[in-house]
């Protein structure tokens, strides 16, 4: 009873939202999907993960790939990591250059300043070359696009309050009752 | 720290390596979709491979197209 009244409230959907969001299949299991929601956690993560795996930290990049970040980002709190471990690398790139923190607009301004950040990155062995750079993006894009869709699939779910998979509709249960 | 370094650089990889490596990319979009659209949890694993093997037949299907374009178109 308690379950019904909170998948009626109006807090549902935007809380369905937003754990689906940070925790890829959070927003399914909340709605009582729980296998689903188990399934989409690991495929979604597994799949950004790859992509991390084969590109490196400059994979989530916000400076030079702003499309596929916006796209990695919906991975939530995957994208959310990849992100902090890669303005660690442009910090530092950042002090070795002696310039404040870098910029897609400063990269765009100055052509001298994007080769030397390349140089830089390729020096520490962190420079994403064709064609690792395509599929690490493409694993990593994929995976938020996929989230995406879970996303909008849990918010769907919580605005209709549909019952979870394979759940005997209450109508049913009452036949097998009398 | 290996695992560490593992997602700290990136792999050396090679064209004909990459190529393969859409199978796997298309199976995980395949087990999401059916997952979130599937009513008979029993049966999910024929219909991602369904799903898995119409993907893939459409992207050979493109590939194909492709190649014919750029071999013949004048």
């Amino acid at each position: 009873m308690a379950r019904e009244s909170r998948r009626t409230s109006w807090l549902t959907a935007p809380l369905a939202l937003a754990l689906a969001w940070i925790v890829p299949g959070a927003g399914h299991a909340y709605l009582g999907r729980v296998w689903q929601g188990a399934v989409i956690f690991v495929i979604v993560g597994a799949t950004f993960w790859t992509g991390i795996a084969i590109g490196g930290v400059m994979t989530v990049d916000s400076v030079n790939e702003r499309w596929w970040f916006v796209a990695q980002m919906l991975t939530g709190g995957h994208g959310l990591v990849s992100y902090q471990r890669q303005q660690r690398v442009w910090a530092a790139v950042s002090e070795e250059l002696n310039v404040p923190a870098v910029t897609a607009r400063m990269v765009q301004r100055s052509p001298q300043l994007a080769a030397n950040l390349d140089q830089r990155l390729a020096r520490r062995g962190l420079a994403l070359t064709p064609p690792a750079d395509t599929v690490a993006r493409a694993y990593s894009g994929v995976a938020g696009m996929l989230n995406l869709m879970c996303m909008f699939d849990a918010l769907m779910l919580a605005l209709m309050g549909a019952p979870a998979v394979g759940a005997v509709p209450a109508g049913a249960q009452e036949g097998r009752r009398t | 720290m290996i695992l560490g370094d593992l997602f700290r650089h990136p792999l050396p990889l090679q064209y004909s390596q990459a190529l393969w490596l859409i199978l796997p990319l298309s199976l995980s979009a395949a087990l999401v979709y059916k997952t979130i659209r599937t009513r008979r949890p029993g049966r999910l694993w024929l219909e991602v491979l369904g799903a898995f093997g119409y993907v893939v037949a459409g992207l050979v299907v493109l590939a194909a197209a492709l190649w014919v374009v750029q071999a013949y178109w004048p």
